[in-house]
C-alpha cells in the first residue's frame, strides 16, 4: 500500500519524517562504526578504536530520542494502519540499530587486546565479512526509508553469506589455535569479533522483517534456514 | 507573529475617527429606541382614549339590572342579558363546529395528505378564506342557511354556523403552523419505536401542537365574538325582548346590540351603548386572558 | 490496487498460545472464520486464517469472514435515490448478531442513509427511493408480510441528538411496550421499564424520579434514556446513528461501555464519524465513500492493514 498523499495535518507528516530521519541517522552512525572498527582492527589503531567506543554514546542518545518521539507520536496523533506500522517499526528498529552499534563498540574494544605481533591469517577474512554485514545494514535501512519490501527481502537472503563467512572463519581460527597454543588468546578475541559481525547480519535480517511488515502489513513468514552451530 | 502589536491595537481603537464612529452608532441606537417608544405610545394613546371615553360615558350604566335585563324600548329598562345569552349560544355553536373540523383538517393536511397540486391549491384557498371580508360570509349564510335550508332566521344556530365558516380557516392555519413547528426529532423518535402514523400524530404531535392550536382557536373566537356585519346579514338585527332559551330561538349578539342601540335616537341609550361596549371589552379581555392561561398551561418544553 | 509487495504466503503451523489470551481475543474480534477445504481450526487459532490478500479482490466481500453463520440482517445491492440523485450505490453487507458493526466514512458518504434503510426510516422522506433487497432473518423487509411498524420494533434506532419524548422518564420507556401490547398489567410494564433502564445503565440514577420529565436529564442521561426506550420493545437489532456526537467525552465513554454490554444481546450497527470510536467499539467495520461500500472487514484488520487505498487514506487522515 503506497503512502499516496500527505496527511491533512501537515504536522503529522513532519513528525513521521523526523522519526524516520532519526533512524537514518542512527543507521549511518552504526555503519560507520562497523567499518571504522574493522579498519582499526586491521591497522591496530588503538586511538581510533577508543574514539569508536566514545561515539557509541551518541547512538544510545539517538535511540532514547527515537523512543521518546515514537511514543509521543502514538499518543498525540493516534496513527492508524500504515502510519502505525511505520511508527512501531521505527521504535523497534532503533533498538536493534543501537545493539548493532554496541557490537561495533565491542569490536573496537578488542583492538588494543590484539597484540601487533605478526600477521594473523584469519584476520584477512574479517574485513570482507564486515563489508557484507555493514552493507546489509545500509541496504536494509535504505529499504526502510523507501518502504521497499522487496529490498528488505533480498537483504534477508544475504545473511546466509555472512553465516557462511562465520563458519569459515571459525574453522580457520580453530586451525590456527590448534597450530600454536600461543595464538589462542588472540584467536579467541577474533572469534568474538567474527561472532559480533555474524550477529550484526542477523540483526539486519530482523530489521528487514520489521521493514517488510511495516510496508506490507504481513509478517515475513519465511526465514532462511541457519546452518548448524557447533 | 501577530500582524498587529499591542500598541497598534490600542491606537487603532482609541483614535479620533474610531471614537466618532462609535458615538454615531450609539446615537442612532438611541434614536431608534426613542422612535420605537413613540410608536408604542401613540398606539396606546388611541386605545387609552377609547377606554377612557367609554368608561366615562358608560360606567354609570353598569348596574346589575343592566346586566340582567333584556332589551326593551324603554332605555331605563334595557339591559344586555339577552345579547349576552345570544352571544354565548352563538359562540358555543361556532366552537362545536369550527374547532373539530378545523383541527382535523389541519392534521389531515399536514400529516396525511399527499403533496401535490391539489393540496397546494387547498392550502392557498384556505389562506385566502381567512382573509375574506366577514360580510361575504354573511351573504353566504343568508343564501345557504336561510334561503336554501330554511333554518330559523336570527337564530343562534344560523349565526353560529356562519361564524364557524369564518373561524374555521383561522383554526386550520394556526393548527398547521403549530403542527409544523413540532420538531421532526420527536416524530422520528416515535416512528423509531414502532408507532404508526396515527399514533405519532395523536400521542406526540398533537399534544405538542396544542398550545399553538388553542391560541389560534381563541384568537379566532375572539374575532367571531366581535363580528357584527355577517350577523346583521342573517337577520340578527331584529328587536328581541326575551332572551333566547335555545339555539333555534331568535336572538341577538352583543356587538349587534351595541349597533342597534347606537342607532337609537333617544339620548338615554348613549349610556347604555357605552356600558355595553365596556361589557364587550371585558368579555374580550376575559377571552384573551383565557387564551394566555391555557397556552401557558399546556406549553411543554421540548 | 498495488499488489507487488504482497507475495503468496505459505500457511504457518500455528503456535499454541495461552488459551486465556486467545479467548479474550476471540471475544473481541468476533467468532473465528472457517475456511472451506482446510481442517476446521480450533478456537485457539482465531487469528490464523488465510491472510487478507489471498482471496477475494472484491471491495465488499471480506475474506470469507463469518461464514457458517446466518446474518441477522443482510443487504444486497441496495441503492438509494433522492429524486434523480443516486446517493447510495449497490451496497451489499451483512450484519451479525453478537457483533457491533461500525459504518465509517466522510460526511455525505451515505452511511446514515444506509442505516436508515435498515428500519425503513427512509420511507418518511417523500423523494427517497430504495432499490435492492434487505432482509431481516431472511425475510424481505419491504414485503407485505413484514409490517413496517413491527419492523421498527424489531429494529430499534437511537438518533444523533438525544430526543426523549417530552413526557416523564417512565412514560418514555413505557410508550413502546404499551403501543405494541407487550405487557398485560401495570406491574408487568413496571418490570419492563425497570429492566430496560437497568440495561441502559440509567436505573440507579433515575429510579427515584421516574415521574420527572425526560428532558430534564443531562445529555448523556437523555441518550441512555433513548437507548432504554429502544430496548424496551425488545428489539433484535439496534441501529445507532452517531449516538455520541452530541455528548462530552465522559458521557461518550459510558455509552461505549453500554454498547459493549449490549453486544451480547442485540446485533448493533453504529454510524460514526469518529474513527477512534469505531476502533474502540466495533468488531466489524464498513468504510463508505461517495455512496459506495469501499471495504468491509474485521475492525482490527481495517485499522492495522486495510486492503483498499481509499480506506488507508481515510483512516490515516490523508483524505482530502
Amino acid at each position: 500500500m503506497q503512502q499516496a498523499s500527505g496527511h491533512t495535518l501537515k504536522a503529522f507528516d513532519e513528525d513521521i519524517e523526523r522519526l524516520r530521519a532519526l533512524i537514518s541517522q542512527m543507521g549511518g552512525l552504526a555503519e560507520h562504526a562497523i567499518s571504522e572498527a574493522m579498519r582499526c582492527l586491521v591497522q591496530r589503531d588503538t586511538e581510533g578504536a577508543a574514539q569508536i567506543v566514545q561515539d557509541d554514546k551518541k547512538l544510545d542518545a539517538l535511540e532514547i530520542e527515537t523512543e521518546r518521539r515514537a511514543v509521543q507520536l502514538i499518543a498525540l496523533r493516534a496513527p492508524m494502519a500504515g502510519d502505525l506500522r511505520d511508527v512501531v517499526a521505527a521504535l523497534k528498529i532503533s533498538g536493534v540499530v543501537e545493539r548493532i552499534g554496541d557490537y561495533a563498540k565491542n569490536i573496537a574494544k578488542r583492538v588494543p587486546l590484539i597484540e601487533s605481533a605478526g600477521r594473523i591469517e584469519p584476520l584477512s577474512l574479517l574485513p570482507e565479512m564486515a563489508r557484507l554485514a555493514s552493507g546489509m545494514v545500509h541496504d536494509v535501512l535504505d529499504a526502510f526509508v523507501e518502504r521497499d519490501a522487496q529490498a528488505a527481502l533480498s537483504v534477508c537472503e544475504r545473511d546466509e553469506a555472512v553465516d557462511d563467512f562465520y563458519d569459515s572463519i571459525f574453522r580457520a581460527l580453530l586451525t590456527h589455535m590448534m597450530e600454536n597454543p600461543h595464538n589462542i588468546g588472540q584467536s579467541a578475541h577474533l572469534l568474538f569479533v567474527a561472532k559480533n559481525l555474524e550477529r550484526v547480519g542477523d540483526h539486519a535480517t530482523n530489521i528487514a522483517e520489521m521493514v517488510y511488515y511495516a510496508a506490507t502489513g504481513i509478517h515475513m513468514a519465511d526465514r532462511p534456514g541457519k546452518s548448524p552451530r557447533l | 507573529m501577530n500582524s498587529v502589536t499591542a500598541d497598534d491595537a490600542i491606537t487603532r481603537w482609541t483614535g479620533e475617527a474610531m471614537q466618532n464612529r462609535l458615538r454615531r452608532r450609539y446615537r442612532s441606537e438611541r434614536m431608534f429606541k426613542l422612535l420605537g417608544f413613540l410608536a408604542v405610545a401613540i398606539s396606546l394613546a388611541f386605545l387609552a382614549f377609547l377606554l377612557v371615553t367609554m368608561i366615562w360615558r358608560g360606567a354609570g350604566g353598569l348596574t346589575m339590572d343592566f346586566l340582567q335585563a333584556s332589551d326593551s324600548t324603554d332605555p331605563a329598562m334595557a339591559g344586555v342579558w339577552g345579547a349576552l345569552k345570544g352571544s354565548f349560544l352563538t359562540i358555543i355553536v361556532t366552537m362545536v363546529l369550527a374547532f373539530p373540523i378545523g383541527v382535523l383538517s389541519a392534521i389531515y393536511l399536514e400529516e396525511f395528505a399527499p403533496r401535490n397540486r391539489w393540496t397546494d391549491l387547498i392550502e392557498v384557498s384556505i389562506n385566502n378564506l381567512a382573509a375574506v371580508p366577514s360580510i361575504i360570509f354573511g351573504l353566504l349564510g343568508l343564501a345557504v342557511f336561510l334561503n336554501f335550508m330554511h333554518l330559523p332566521r336570527s337564530a343562534a344556530l344560523v349565526g353560529g354556523l356562519t361564524l364557524a365558516l369564518m373561524t374555521m380557516p383561522v383554526i386550520v392555519i394556526a393548527g398547521r403552523n403549530a403542527i409544523t413547528s413540532v420538531p421532526p426529532s420527536i416524530r422520528e423518535a416515535a416512528l423509531g419505536v414502532g408507532a404508526s402514523q396515527m399514533q405519532v400524530v395523536f400521542h406526540h404531535v398533537l399534544p405538542l401542537a396544542l398550545p399553538g392550536i388553542l391560541t389560534g382557536t381563541i384568537i379566532g373566537m375572539a374575532r367571531a365574538l366581535g363580528e357584527t356585519a355577517p350577523l346583521l346579514m342573517i337577520g340578527m338585527r331584529a328587536f328581541v325582548a326575551t332572551p333566547p332559551s335555545g339555539i333555534s330561538d331568535p336572538a341577538t349578539v352583543l356587538p349587534v346590540q351595541i349597533f342597534l342601540w347606537s342607532d337609537e335616537v333617544d339620548r338615554a341609550f348613549v349610556e347604555k351603548t357605552s356600558a355595553a361596549i365596556i361589557v364587550l371589552l371585558l368579555f374580550m379581555l376575559l377571552m384573551n386572558g383565557l387564551a394566555i392561561y391555557l397556552r401557558n398551561r399546556f406549553e411543554r418544553r421540548w | 490496487m498495488d499488489m507487488k509487495e504482497k507475495m503468496p504466503i505459505t500457511p504457518v503451523t500455528p503456535v499454541p498460545t495461552p488459551s486465556v489470551a486467545i479467548a479474550a481475543e476471540a471475544r473481541e474480534d468476533g467468532p473465528s472464520t472457517v475456511e472451506p477445504g482446510q481442517p476446521e481450526p480450533s478456537k485457539l487459532d482465531a487469528e490464523v486464517a488465510a491472510p487478507a490478500i489471498a482471496v477475494s479482490r472484491e471491495a465488499n466481500a471480506g475474506p470469507q469472514l463469518d461464514t457458517g453463520r446466518d446474518p441477522k440482517m443482510s443487504a444486497n445491492d441496495v441503492s438509494v435515490f433522492y429524486g434523480e440523485k443516486k446517493a447510495l450505490k449497490d451496497v451489499s453487507i451483512r450484519i451479525y448478531e453478537d457483533l457491533v458493526t461500525a459504518f465509517i466514512g466522510p460526511s455525505g458518504c451515505g452511511k446514515s442513509t444506509f442505516l436508515r434503510c435498515l428500519n425503513r426510516m427512509n420511507d418518511t422522506i417523500p423523494s427517497a427511493r430504495v432499490q435492492g433487497r434487505i432482509e431481516l432473518d431472511g425475510e424481505d423487509i419491504t414485503s407485505p408480510a413484514m409490517d413496517v411498524v413491527q419492523l421498527r420494533a424489531r429494529v430499534g434506532m437511537v438518533f444523533q441528538k438525544p430526543n426523549p419524548f417530552p413526557k416523564s422518564i417512565y412514560e418514555n420507556v413505557a410508550y413502546g411496550p404499551r403501543i405494541h401490547g407487550l405487557s398485560s398489567s401495570r406491574s408487568e410494564l413496571d418490570g419492563i421499564v425497570e429492566k430496560s433502564l437497568k440495561r441502559a445503565g440509567l436505573w440507579e440514577e433515575v429510579k427515584d424520579r421516574l415521574q420527572e420529565s425526560g428532558t430534564a436529564l443531562s445529555g448523556g442521561q437523555q441518550q441512555r434514556l433513548c437507548i432504554a426506550r429502544a430496548i424496551a420493545v425488545d428489539p433484535e437489532v439496534i441501529l445507532m446513528d452517531e449516538p455520541c456526537s452530541a455528548l462530552d467525552p465522559i458521557a461518550t465513554a459510558k455509552i461505549e461501555e453500554l454498547i459493549h454490554e449490549l453486544r451480547g444481546r442485540y446485533a448493533i450497527a453504529i454510524v460514526t464519524h469518529n474513527m477512534q470510536q469505531a476502533a474502540r467499539v466495533s468488531q466489524r467495520t464498513a468504510f463508505f465513500h461517495l455512496g459506495e461500500l469501499v471495504e468491509y472487514g474485521k475492525t482490527s484488520e481495517i485499522f492495522t492493514n486495510p486492503r483498499q487505498q481509499r480506506t488507508q487514506d481515510y483512516i490515516t487522515g490523508r483524505y482530502g
